[in-house]
């Protein structure tokens, strides 16, 4: 039976009133709402805090290419991504392009942590997570733990004794002792092969000794 | 005595009372009931029976949502976009046809069609009413979508952007594809 409708007016309020229906109180959508954009500070704030200890990372291994703190990445990505979608789900958020909401949150996410890296808060950051959290540290190692790994090239330390002209004596951070030959290593200008010298090497274990290719001093740029 | 009061007041007049006496919202349903079951009517099609339902389940819906109208809307367009996320969700479970039903005057959409294209305007008025609905009908969702509120709703730009909530270069993105996929249809046949 095709609804009179004239009548539809009439019905729509016969079931608010049967139905006792209220408008939903505003304090709830004020509430959605500010919740909304608490959580989008949030998720810039962190990316930001994400940023900044990218930075520091990256400083901290002398903006290396052996490390690249991916962790950080892909943390500032995520934080982007999950500010985006909160974004998203406000009011007139339908008003902007996306790609302009995503580069104005990760642009701004770049901007606060730039801010909170000249106040070293990425490296408290840093320093806060390695105590806090057991594994934080196989997911972002320090600078030490990345120049301590033989079996991948790496090795760092102090000369502790200089064996002949082409080897020494390297004693890493860990208090472990190497020996190192470096008959084909390309050693760095700055570079003083002398006892107490802290240096960064690449190159390959063979047996018990470590073969250098490369003696890089243990702080500072890479290239010099 | 309400109706005569309600004539006097507009739309955010009515929602500010709505929200103390549901009979001012009674007020802004008899306002819009018309032209938004018509609405419905022409981009779905549907029987009269589910027009009234979608129309009158979108009604529930804004009252209860009252004070969350955006005040920088209009009411209407407001009003518009729950009726359309609600023909939309009918759709969806029903899987009604998506088709397109035309007013008897449909000028502008011809004149629209004319502008930029090399389809003329006595060819349209031959084939006016069925062929243009045809067409209508194969076109996108999305397509059809902005060009009912263009051309029949009589929306501009923003209130389409409002209604559907997507940027305003998309409605222009989306009505200018419209215009091509028509031209391309209409060339085939």
């Amino acid at each position: 039976m095709k609804k009179n409708k004239k009548s539809l007016s009439d019905q729509v309020l016969q079931n608010i009133q049967k139905r006792h229906l209220r408008p939903i109180p505003k304090w709830e959508f004020l509430a959605k709402n500010y919740l909304l954009w608490l959580l989008y500070l949030l998720s810039i704030f962190i990316g930001g805090l994400a940023f900044s200890t990218l930075i520091y990372m990256f400083k901290s291994n002398d903006w290396d290419l052996y490390y690249f703190p991916y962790f950080w990445l892909l943390s500032l990505l995520l934080f982007i991504a999950f500010a985006y979608f909160i974004f998203s789900k406000t009011k007139k958020a339908y008003r902007l392009e996306l790609p302009k909401i995503i580069l104005f949150a990760f642009f701004l996410s770049l901007a606060l942590g730039s801010l909170l890296s000249f106040f070293n808060l990425g490296q408290k950051f840093d320093s806060l997570l390695a105590k806090d959290l057991p594994l934080y540290r196989q997911v972002a190692p320090m600078k030490t733990q990345v120049w301590t790994n033989p079996s991948a090239g790496r090795l760092s330390g102090t000369i502790t004794q200089i064996i002949s002209p082409n080897s020494f004596e390297l004693t890493d951070f860990s208090g472990n002792q190497w020996t190192v030959d470096i008959q084909k290593a390309i050693i760095r200008p700055s570079i003083d092969i002398s006892l107490g010298q802290e240096i960064k090497i690449t190159g390959l274990l063979q047996g018990d000794v470590f073969v250098a290719n490369e003696i890089k001093p243990w702080s500072g740029r890479l290239s010099n | 005595m309400i109706d005569r009061e309600c004539q006097k007041l507009d739309d955010k007049q009515l929602v500010a009372l709505s929200l103390e006496d549901s009979q001012y919202f009674y007020c802004l349903m008899k306002r819009y009931e018309d032209k938004l079951s018509a609405y419905v009517h022409r981009f779905l099609f549907l029987s009269p029976d589910d027009v009234d339902d979608i129309v009158e389940n979108s009604f529930i819906k804004a009252y209860e949502h009252l004070n969350d109208c955006d005040c920088d809307l209009k009411f209407s367009t407001w009003l518009y976009r729950i009726v359309h996320n609600e023909a939309i969700n009918f759709f969806k479970k029903s899987r009604a046809s998506f088709q397109v039903s035309l007013p008897e005057d449909n000028e502008n959409f011809v004149n629209w069609l004319v502008a930029d294209t090399d389809i003329e305007k006595e060819t349209i008025a031959l084939h006016q009413g069925q062929e243009i609905k045809k067409i209508l009908n194969q076109l996108k969702p999305e397509y059809k979508d902005v060009l009912v509120l263009k051309f029949f709703e009589d929306k501009d730009y923003q209130e389409i952007s409002d209604i559907l909530q997507k940027p305003m270069g998309t409605v222009a993105t989306l009505i200018s594809r419209a215009k091509i996929q028509f031209k391309k249809i209409y060339e085939k046949k």
